[in-house]
């Protein structure tokens, strides 16, 4: 009796670790939708970026962004995502955001907001798995 | 002597003025891992690279966190301490030199064989590494392609002793730019 016991614990146990360990392989991917983003400007994000690197790291890396921006140049990357470049105030480079879905057109010189993930800064700062907010 | 002077001047600015960037801002890399027990790819659609086609110069970086894979728990453990701890290290990169960036007719369309020498950076180490490549010049575009090995551990992307077998030693990269004049 108490043998069948501790088979039917250590079943349940057994099941609801694999059952874990499912969920987790499966986990969905991270949707920048369902989260909060910190709201600011192509050209204050930048500028954190390119002035203190490793503060802007600690702020903004891996955190949902809700950039607003003066779209400098629309494109298509190798796997025909969106991308768009907003303008800062440096000349040559900006704030580069991809889209996991297709915005529709945008237009030179429009002001966008862009809700995406930061994973970092290059020469670009660098926001993907984003979405248009307006 | 003022002649001299005036001669390197002329020459630098010959150069200045054959000098030509190329720039792209979202090429792609990629990398895979064959074991016998898993296969494992991830990909990043933001690497940032310039090759000047009058000197050679030649770099790339990439973002850590930009590398997207199938898995969101792969993609987790990929950024996680004991691989890329990618909060510490957001970044990696190369910077070397074409040697034979002469060979390279940037107004004749063709492929040509590069060979790529230089450092790469990955999570703060450093190595020097060669890489053979190609720039492909084609009705005035221009693209890079290159495939080579990184041994993980000589970057210290060791993994927990669990997975290792799960895990090539050697990671095959390709890297893909589609390069802007500037």
């Amino acid at each position: 009796m108490k043998k069948r016991k501790i088979l039917t614990a250590l079943g349940v146990v057994i099941i609801a670790g694999a059952a874990y360990a499912f969920y987790m392989w499966n986990k969905p991917r991270r949707d920048v939708r369902d989260e909060e983003g910190i709201k600011i400007t192509a050209t204050a994000i930048y500028e954190a970026f390119s002035t203190d690197e490793a503060k802007a790291n600690t702020l903004y890396l891996n955190k949902a962004i809700q950039v607003t921006g003066e779209v400098q140049e629309v494109k298509k990357n190798d796997a025909g995502q969106t991308v768009v470049y907003l303008k800062t105030n440096d000349p040559l480079y900006g704030v580069n955001c991809t889209f996991k879905e297709n915005p529709g057109t945008l237009a030179n010189g429009s002001t966008i907001t862009f809700k995406g993930i930061c994973t970092g800064f290059l020469s670009d700062v660098i926001i993907n798995e984003g979405v248009i907010v307006q | 002597m003022k002649k001299i002077q005036l001669l390197f001047i002329l020459l630098l600015s010959l150069q200045t003025a054959f000098s030509q960037l190329y720039i792209t801002r979202n090429g792609l890399i990629s990398f895979y891992s064959h074991t016998a027990l898993e296969d494992i790819n991830a990909s990043n659609n933001e690497v940032a690279s310039v090759l000047n086609s009058a000197t050679g110069d030649f770099e790339f970086k990439v973002a850590i966190k930009s590398f997207h894979f199938k898995k969101t728990a792969m993609e987790e453990h990929f950024n996680n301490a004991s691989y890329m701890d990618s909060e510490k290290y957001p970044r990696a990169g190369f910077k070397g030199k074409v040697t034979n960036i002469s060979t390279v007719d940037f107004s004749k369309d063709g492929v040509y064989k590069v060979t790529v020498e230089g450092n790469l950076t990955i999570k703060d180490v450093t190595k020097p590494v060669t890489v053979n490549g190609s720039i492909t010049v084609k009705s005035g575009a221009v693209s890079a392609d290159a495939v080579f090995n990184v041994l993980r551990k000589d970057y210290n992307i060791l993994g927990e002793s669990f997975v290792q077998k799960k895990i090539a030693e050697q990671i095959q990269v390709t890297i893909k730019c589609s390069y802007d004049k500037r």
